[in-house]
């Protein structure tokens, strides 16, 4: 059985950038969300099992995307992928729930060595 | 061999040119001990680029004030982005005479400045560049047109 | 405010906000350890607008407030933009707490607190552009546009040398204080065909 992997993030570029860095060799279904109202509904739907978050999104951003998952206690992994790099926003996201924090832009070496440090993907 | 050559004749003219750029130009280090003092500098201030070397700024130049200089500098050490002063801050850094001192209006040389980052090998900002621009004649035509 | 398609087209401007994005997140870090505040991050707006809707832009930013306001221009491998910052003027107690400035708050000392955050905030979102992008971009010296004026007083004494222009707006705010400006980046029609090249090469 696959994983089911997210990628939630209201700019196309963003997606396509997040998509592209994620490992080839890695076996997975991959699903997309244009925000936070998406993401949400996608990873209650199950599609979720790890999740690419963005933090600025219209509609709900991803600290609201945390605190859903928190609330109705969602078996999400969730990587924050985002361009605030304040100490501040990535203190916040941990105490939220999520699991790393990854300064945009992404590119595939930082993808894999936060996947491996977390032991999502062994390294072959 | 020959690319050697090329080298070190680029080495002598970019040297030449800073001597005789005409702008200020000095760099320093986290002590804000002054490790180059180009010929503009020299120039205005009398002061050789030997007797300069290793001299804290602040020592050779009471008339710039350090909490206002630091203020303006720390982010440049500790973020590595550039920052500007315009004359409109403070007229002048250093207190130099006017360029032209027979026909120039000013008693003294008004000045913009820009502090830029120079990292060393560890991408580490080791010490910034002080770049002194004589901006006199735009900062007198703008107080007389501010007094029509 | 109108977009013009032919000059820019939904994925350029999609790719345009994301890098943007980036770079604003990276200018606010830089803020955030100057002042010791967390910074809001909004959503930056990209639009393509023509001489008379720069003014609206502007209004919309601060309207009915007093401002000060510094412009910069800067270029790059040919690209030519200028980036202006508006700090509404009642930011400036709390900026002068926050930065350890002492003394009576006059426009004097107005004026080195508005220098000190637009040289971080301008240096920090041009440089950010300029990387992802592969861009080394120089930067002309800061210009005071004005202290204490309305955003018409600004815009009144400008050329109206151009007609379309790329506008990138994002809106700073720090954390449960009044802190509060606007960050403009504007590039020429010229300078848009050559970014657009870029971007395609992104999105390739």
């Amino acid at each position: 059985m696959n994983l089911n992997v997210l990628i939630c993030d209201d700019s196309s570029f963003a997606r396509k950038q997040m998509a592209r860095s994620i490992p080839s060799d890695w076996p997975i279904t991959l699903h997309y969300a244009e925000d936070g109202e998406q993401g949400v509904e996608a990873i209650r739907a199950g599609k979720g099992d790890v999740v690419f978050l963005d933090l600025t999104m219209p509609n709900l951003d991803g600290y609201g995307v945390l605190e859903a998952i928190r609330r109705e206690d969602l078996p999400a992994m969730v990587i924050v992928v985002s361009g605030d790099i304040q100490p501040d926003a990535q203190e916040r996201v941990k105490k939220l729930g999520a699991m790393a924090f990854i300064k945009k832009p992404i590119d595939a070496e930082k993808a894999r060595t936060v996947l491996i440090q977390y032991g999502i993907l062994t390294e072959v | 061999m020959q690319q050697t050559n090329i080298e070190m004749e680029d080495i002598h003219w970019l040297m030449d040119i800073l001597q005789h750029i005409d702008v200020g130009l000095v760099v320093l280090d986290k002590k804000y001990q002054i490790q180059l003092w180009n010929g503009f500098m020299e120039s205005h201030s009398g002061i050789s680029p030997q007797k300069a070397k290793d001299q804290c700024l602040f020592n050779l130049f009471p008339e710039i004030p350090e909490e206002w200089f630091r203020r303006k500098s720390d982010p440049v050490f500790q973020l590595g982005s550039r920052t500007f002063t315009v004359w409109q801050q403070r007229p002048y850094l250093f207190h130099f005479g006017n360029y032209r001192p027979i026909t120039g209006q000013a008693e003294h040389m008004y000045q913009n400045t820009t502090i830029i980052p120079l990292q060393s090998i560890n991408k580490e900002v080791s010490h910034i560049c002080l770049i002194v621009y004589d901006v006199t004649d735009v900062a007198v035509n703008q107080s007389i047109a501010l007094l029509k | 405010m109108k977009v013009n398609a032919c000059l820019v087209n939904e994925d350029q401007r999609d790719c345009y906000q994301e890098l943007v994005n980036v770079a604003m997140g990276q200018a606010a870090d830089h803020l955030a350890r100057l002042v010791g505040a967390y910074v809001v991050l909004p959503i930056p707006k990209v639009s393509l607008i023509d001489n008379s809707d720069l003014n609206m832009a502007m209004h919309d930013a601060k309207r009915d407030t007093s401002v000060s306001a510094v412009c910069q221009g800067f270029i790059g491998s040919g690209i030519a933009g200028e980036a202006l910052l508006l700090f509404k003027d009642t930011s400036f107690a709390s900026l002068a707490s926050l930065l350890k400035y002492q003394g009576p708050l006059n426009r004097q000392m107005e004026l080195e607190l508005l220098m000190d955050t637009a040289s971080v905030l301008i240096a920090a979102c041009i440089n950010g552009i300029g990387e992802q992008l592969e861009i080394r971009f120089n930067q002309g010296t800061p210009v005071i546009l004005g202290q204490h004026c309305m955003v018409d007083d600004i815009l009144n004494s400008r050329q109206d040398k151009w007609q379309k222009t790329l506008a990138i707006e994002i809106h700073y705010t720090l954390e449960q204080l009044d802190v509060d400006c606007d960050l403009l980046l504007l590039f020429s029609e010229e300078s848009v065909k050559k970014l657009n090249q870029r971007i395609d090469f992104l999105l390739d």
